[in-house]
């Protein structure tokens, strides 16, 4: 870019910027102010922007909930198990792919791709995984959104870009190409499968969709289905035993309603809050190499 | 050799097995929009029908309603939503300061990475009766709003959740885009003495068209589906007059009422109407000199 003198327009630029930059931050701040606030200033309505008073009582609450924990615990399941599933099932065939004298190549690429431009839609798939008596169990949440056509072609791209002389090398020496894939590829790919394993991790995390179509006991319920629960939905009393007697201090109960609702969105954002960093450093180079070859 | 392909199908086989499973049996299961669904019958129902399920839909009384919604929140997503990323990518490639431009862009990513069920939660809390958008409103002695009990803001709503959800996110293209324009280009408009806006209006924009082209094709090709996760968190019976979009009355008769067949011919009948908008767009582009394909 040339350079230039600040002028006018930089400065309009700026603080258009600015403001829309607190537009992006301002829902956080929010939050935050409205777990720790004391519930008659929320019921006051003066919390606006930074905390007013102080209370823990709303992350007490959401401590002591067990069904937040178990929502927690089977959310953390369902990601991570996911995450791995996505992991093998996308990168075992993304292999063979790049392998050259792999006589179905053509078939099996053709095979994968027409999954990402046509689906059947929800309803035959519910079928099938009735079918299978597959509804209320781990499996029809975390396998459906790991079959992903899309990874494998990431995937493969990113394989194929390694050096033939090393896999030639080792073929040299007598290895497979399991052994190939497990000591040679999987190795050095390690930006590629942290850029798959965060999205899919983040991914399963916030999907409600699955475990609202499959999932009907109440003690497998994941996260963000706890959370329509309770925030979206609204059905908070009864759920919440004694979160207004909280150690006998004097509360409001519609003030501290909407500070746990708060404190419960931050608690669950936590783990994507904290794979932010992570994913700065690798999604923008994921996010274009999807779209470099073929 | 041959010991070398054995090993290569046993990598590939499993996952060619899930796939055919949960993909392409799902997609044979289309049939059922044309028979008769019965709990014996399995998969691919009892007996032929025809078009009994498509004609049944033509005659719903939701029919209109549920395409009407489904354009019209498509259509303010593609006048407000659409443009939103590209004017910001054009804002942040004004701005010399590097820091100030990568600290811009990072935030912005942040809110792609929440739940629909957060944003929607966030959207309720700023909004309720009680909300500091209507603790503002009382203030300007405007009487209290119960935005989620009506109808005509629901696409507000929703295309300025999304507005805010989607921008930073998807500027990323915009902004690669513009990085990879020749500097040259500006040098010499600098030489030829051309001023800011000329330099917009002459380099940048045009060498943006491009991608605007084809991301506007894939936008026109969806104008008839609406995903159903937003819509399904944020609309209620008080709402359904807006807000009932396809997907949505596909879950509650498909899967609620446990019509699967007539679930399935609205989703097919859906899906038809989307791969004729795609081929129409692309041939519009295609007159311009933008096409797909």
């Amino acid at each position: 870019m040339v350079k230039q003198k600040t002028s006018l327009f930089d400065i309009l630029n700026i603080s258009l910027l600015c403001i829309l930059l607190m537009v992006f931050i301002y829902p956080f701040v929010y939050m935050l102010s409205m777990s720790i606030s004391d519930t008659f200033a929320i019921a006051r309505g003066e919390v606006m922007l930074y905390p007013v008073g102080f209370q823990l009582n709303a992350y007490r609450a959401v401590f002591r909930n067990n069904t937040i924990w178990r929502g927690y615990f089977n959310s953390f399941m369902y990601a991570t198990s996911g995450t791995i599933l996505t992991l093998i099932i996308c990168s075992l065939p993304a292999y063979v792919l790049t392998v050259k004298n792999f006589r179905y190549k053509k078939v099996f690429t053709t095979f994968f791709v027409i999954t990402m431009f046509f689906s059947g839609g929800i309803i035959p798939l519910f079928l099938v995984i009735r079918n299978l008596k597959m509804l209320d169990t781990i499996w029809s949440i975390v396998i459906p959104p790991a079959l992903s056509a899309w990874s494998i072609i990431l995937f493969r791209t990113n394989f194929k870009q390694i050096p033939d002389s090393l896999t030639e090398a080792a073929k040299i020496d007598g290895a497979n190409h399991i052994w190939i894939y497990a000591q040679v590829i999987i190795p050095l790919s390690k930006a590629i499968l942290a850029v798959v394993a965060i999205y899919s991790f983040v991914g399963y995390w916030n999907s409600y969709f699955p475990a609202l179509m499959y999932l009907t006991s109440a003690e497998k319920q994941p996260l963000m289905i706890v959370l329509r629960k309770f925030v979206v939905v609204g059905n908070f009393r009864g759920s919440m035993e004694g979160f207004i007697a909280a150690d006998g201090e004097v509360q409001d109960g519609i003030g501290m309603e909407r500070s746990i609702k708060m404190a419960l969105v931050l608690v669950s954002i936590l783990p994507v809050l904290f794979i932010y960093p992570f994913l700065q450093k690798y999604f923008i180079s994921g996010f274009m190499v999807g779209g470099v070859k073929e | 050799m041959r010991k070398n392909q054995t090993e290569l199908y046993i990598m590939i086989i499993p996952s060619t097995i899930l796939f055919l499973i949960f993909c392409y049996i799902p997609m044979s299961g289309l049939i059922l929009a044309f028979r008769k669904y019965d709990i014996v019958g399995g998969l691919y129902g009892t007996s032929w029908v025809g078009m009994k399920y498509f004609i049944q839909f033509f005659n719903d009384p939701y029919f209109f309603r549920i395409i009407r919604n489904t354009v019209l929140l498509n259509t303010w997503m593609l006048l407000i939503a659409f443009p939103a990323p590209i004017l910001f990518a054009l804002l942040l490639n004004e701005i010399q300061k590097r820091r100030f431009k990568r600290l811009v862009q990072s935030i912005s990513y942040i809110p792609h990475f929440l739940s629909t069920v957060i944003v929607v939660g966030l959207m309720m809390e700023l909004l309720t009766s009680r909300g500091i958008v209507n603790q503002g409103l009382q203030r300007l002695g405007l009487p209290v709003k119960l935005f989620f009990q009506e109808p005509e803001m629901f696409r507000a709503l929703y295309v300025g959740s999304s507005v805010w959800e989607g921008m930073g996110w998807s500027s990323i293209i915009y902004v690669a885009a513009l990085a990879g324009i020749n500097p040259e280009l500006y040098e010499h408009a600098s030489i030829e003495g051309a001023g800011r806006f000329q330099m917009i209006r002459y380099i940048t924009i045009p060498c943006l068209m491009p991608t605007v082209a084809i991301l506007f094709i894939l936008a026109v090709g969806r104008l008839m589906s609406i995903g159903f996760e937003k819509v399904f968190l944020m609309y209620n019976p008080a709402t359904y007059e807006t807000a009932d979009v396809i997907s949505t009355y596909i879950y509650r008769r498909g899967i609620i009422s446990m019509d699967y067949s007539y679930g399935i011919a609205v989703g097919f009948f859906n899906s038809i109407i989307n791969f004729m908008l795609l081929m129409l767009a692309n041939y519009g582009a295609r007159k311009v000199g933008y096409g797909l394909w």
